[in-house]
């Protein structure tokens, strides 16, 4: 009897904490599911957000965004360049720097706090800071240049189509490698000191220490900071549009600025949520093997 | 501990309502989105405004104009438009229009009188699909303005050049004095675009380019060619600030005020700036750009108030009043008497309209002796206007010849007629 009337208690409580989650579960649906499906069905449609009526036009979004957009070709080309240059280059200068912070010195905690200032900063102020920076008149870099006798080499790095993408990945490097390092430096806290000693003991060399120890036990942090940073990548937009608006010749521009150019400068409802569903594809392609990774571990 | 903490926010926030309730009662508000560069002139309109609507608050907010395009078609698509804001004319203005976004003024023009404060022409300015769907505001001319002490460096003192090679003269002599000649700023496109709107001017005439702005005429023609060759000859010669391509706007106006650029294009809004930032304005004079014999039309663009279609009456009639009070003589008054300059005032607009500077003066008269051409992006479609802005940029970059650049701009002109069409 008494195992029955606590198995009725328990029936009665995991009904009931259905309940607790119903608030929660109406905000979600109501301000990230139903928008999604309401954006995938409205990429199937050519209208301007406004009239009575919308024209159905099926696929014809998405074929008109590959064949004759070249602007977002362009701008998959750049949201790609953008991943490759953060995979090769962000989360290296990452876990170079957090290697280096690791090691006990005088100031470590003032170095750690510099690292990482970037990145609680906004993208605007980034953005911001490093125009005056690449300004050609005022700037630091061309000031900088002609100091050291290297006058030549002054340019208008922003104006250039051939350069101006890259140096917006450059600020952006500086803005997003401080979580990185975060991760990096809270994954090589877990790695046990005795395995550390014992290779030392052994006679393991710092490059070997490296290679063969932290990198293995620092593989999920990896796939962390990777997946995280891969998906920041596709979705960067106000570092590019408060430096150059997507400018010169739209040579910046990257799937979020044209989507939200297309939708809300071009009124092309259809266009701008046709852009967002294929960075959503882009991105479960990247997001759905991790997880089924991390699931399985 | 918590439960008392809880019931006391509880009690605090019971107890704020009824305050709140009663300071909303009676008390009617219209919401006001309008450009930074205006805010003396809001509030002095503000203090008109009570004398005549003593019961209704204004809440104005100010973005910069790029800012104000991109958040009024935010607010369209999710229908949070403000009763009153300020816009552009051409094709920025009829996006609101064409999707019923604005009120009817045909019957408040009759109450409030329109035709005794604005002109006729400044009405018509406001009429689209045939009715009155918006408030005139001003019809800027943009122009250059120039630093006269430059101008005296480089020999150019109480001369201007009345002939397109005297201009060509003048950049160059300019250079040589150590000046940017010409400070126009690429990002967004649209102060590049007033440059090149008069080289337009000047190698395909008048008839040639108001049909290649209707889209009647190709863009790729001998007059644009030569037009674009010409920029880029400027843009070579460092006639233009380095980087210019991506630098903002108002960076123009700050090589003009620190003495490094001897000119600028700008309307009344950049002279009101000379002024607001505590330049003296009789070191700045106004410059024609001089066409073919000596005659160019001027780049205009018109201004204007719209309403919002939701508006009820009396809240319409309440914005509406409210927009003829900025640009009254009594805001003018005020802004006089507070130091402020009246740069901004209604000009082309308003019936009673007075030019209290020589460089608006000057500007005005430029309008009734040449007339206006219509600005580029406020003749074309914004997907149309931004291709547009591509080429400007690929030919200052070299990355495409004229030629190839006004080649581009007639196929993004087929493109976008073949999509109107299906």
């Amino acid at each position: 009897m008494k195992a029955a009337a606590s198995e009725n208690k328990w029936n009665r409580l995991s009904k009931t904490r259905y309940l607790y989650l119903l608030p929660a579960f109406f905000i979600y649906v109501s301000v990230v599911i139903y928008p999604a499906i309401y954006s995938l069905y409205l990429s199937f449609f050519s209208w301007n957000g406004l009239a009575q009526t919308k024209t159905y036009v099926g696929l014809w979004n998405y074929f008109d965004l590959f064949t004759t957009d070249a602007v977002f070709r362009m701008a998959l080309r750049n949201n790609l360049v953008w991943l490759l240059l953060t995979i090769c280059i962000t989360v290296t200068l990452a876990l170079a720097m957090a290697l280096l912070i690791n090691m006990p010195f005088k100031g470590r905690t003032v170095v750690r706090g510099v690292l990482y200032f970037p990145y609680i900063m906004s993208g605007v102020m980034v953005a911001i800071t490093w125009q005056w920076i690449y300004h050609p008149q005022l700037g630091l870099l061309n000031s900088f240049l002609g100091a050291i006798g290297l006058s030549g080499l002054k340019t208008a790095v922003l104006s250039k189509t051939g350069s101006a993408f890259i140096a917006i990945f450059i600020a952006g490097c500086w803005h997003f490698v401080g979580g990185p390092i975060v991760l990096f430096l809270a994954g090589l806290q877990t790695i046990p000191k005795e395995m550390v000693e014992a290779a030392q003991i052994d006679g393991a060399n710092g490059t070997q220490t490296l290679l063969r120890i932290k990198l293995p036990l620092l593989r999920e942090t990896l796939l962390v900071v990777l997946a995280t940073q891969i998906i920041n990548s596709m979705k960067v937009y106000d570092i590019i549009y408060a430096m150059t608006g997507g400018g010169p010749a739209q040579s910046t521009q990257t799937l979020s600025t044209w989507m939200v150019t297309q939708t809300f400068s071009y009124s092309n409802i259809g266009a701008g949520t046709a852009i967002a569903w294929i960075m959503v594809l882009i991105m479960l392609v990247i997001v759905v093997p991790y997880v089924a990774y991390t699931a399985k571990n | 501990m918590k439960k008392t903490i809880s019931l006391l926010l509880c009690a605090v926030l019971l107890a704020a309502m009824p305050l709140s309730l009663a300071s909303a009662e009676g008390v009617q508000k219209i919401t006001f989105w309008t450009t930074s560069d205006i805010t003396a002139q809001v509030d002095a309109a503000k203090q008109v405004f009570a004398t005549y609507y003593p019961n209704v608050d204004v809440e104005a907010t100010y973005y910069s104009a790029a800012d104000l395009k991109n958040n009024c078609k935010i607010a369209a698509n999710s229908n949070t438009l403000p009763d009153l804001w300020a816009n552009w004319g051409g094709n920025l203005g009829s996006f609101y229009t064409d999707n019923n976004l604005c009120y009817d003024l045909t019957d408040l023009a009759g109450k409030l009188k329109f035709s005794d404060v604005y002109t006729q022409s400044a009405l018509d300015k406001c009429m689209f699909g045939g009715t009155l769907k918006a408030i005139p505001m001003k019809v800027s001319v943009y122009t250059f303005i120039y630093y006269k002490p430059a101008f005296e460096k480089a020999g150019w003192a109480d001369k201007k050049p009345a002939t397109f090679e005297e201009f060509e003269k003048l950049l160059a002599d300019l250079k040589t004095a150590g000046y940017t000649p010409v400070a126009v700023a690429g990002k967004s496109g649209w102060h590049v675009m007033r440059f090149i709107e008069y080289l337009l001017e000047y190698y395909c005439g008048s008839e040639q380019l108001d049909n290649m702005l209707t889209l009647n005429a190709p863009w790729n023609n001998e007059g644009a060619v030569a037009a674009m060759t010409k920029y880029k000859e400027f843009a070579d010669l460092g006639y233009f600030p380095e980087g210019f391509v991506t630098a903002e706007p108002n960076d123009a106006r700050m090589l003009l005020y620190s003495g490094i650029a001897a000119m600028t294009i700008g309307s009344v809004a950049e002279l009101n700036s000379i002024t607001s930032e505590g330049f003296n304005i009789d070191d700045f004079g106004v410059l024609t750009f001089p066409g073919k014999d000596g005659v160019s039309r001027v780049d205009t663009g018109a201004n204007i108030y719209q309403i919002n279609a939701n508006c009820s009456p009396e809240t319409a009639e309440a914005c509406a009043a409210f927009a003829m009070c900025l640009d009254s003589p009594e805001t003018r008054k005020i802004l006089s008497d507070s130091g402020e300059s009246t740069a901004n005032i209604g000009h082309g607009t308003r019936l009673d309209s007075v030019y209290d500077s020589d460089q608006i003066t000057y500007m005005q008269n430029d309008l009734k002796t040449y007339g206006g051409m219509t600005l580029i992006d406020q003749a074309l479609p914004s997907e149309l206007a931004d291709q547009w802005f591509i080429v400007q940029d690929s030919v200052a970059d070299g990355s495409k010849a004229p030629d190839e650049g006004l080649a581009f701009m007639d196929k993004a002109i087929e493109d976008y007629k073949a999509a109107q069409a299906k």
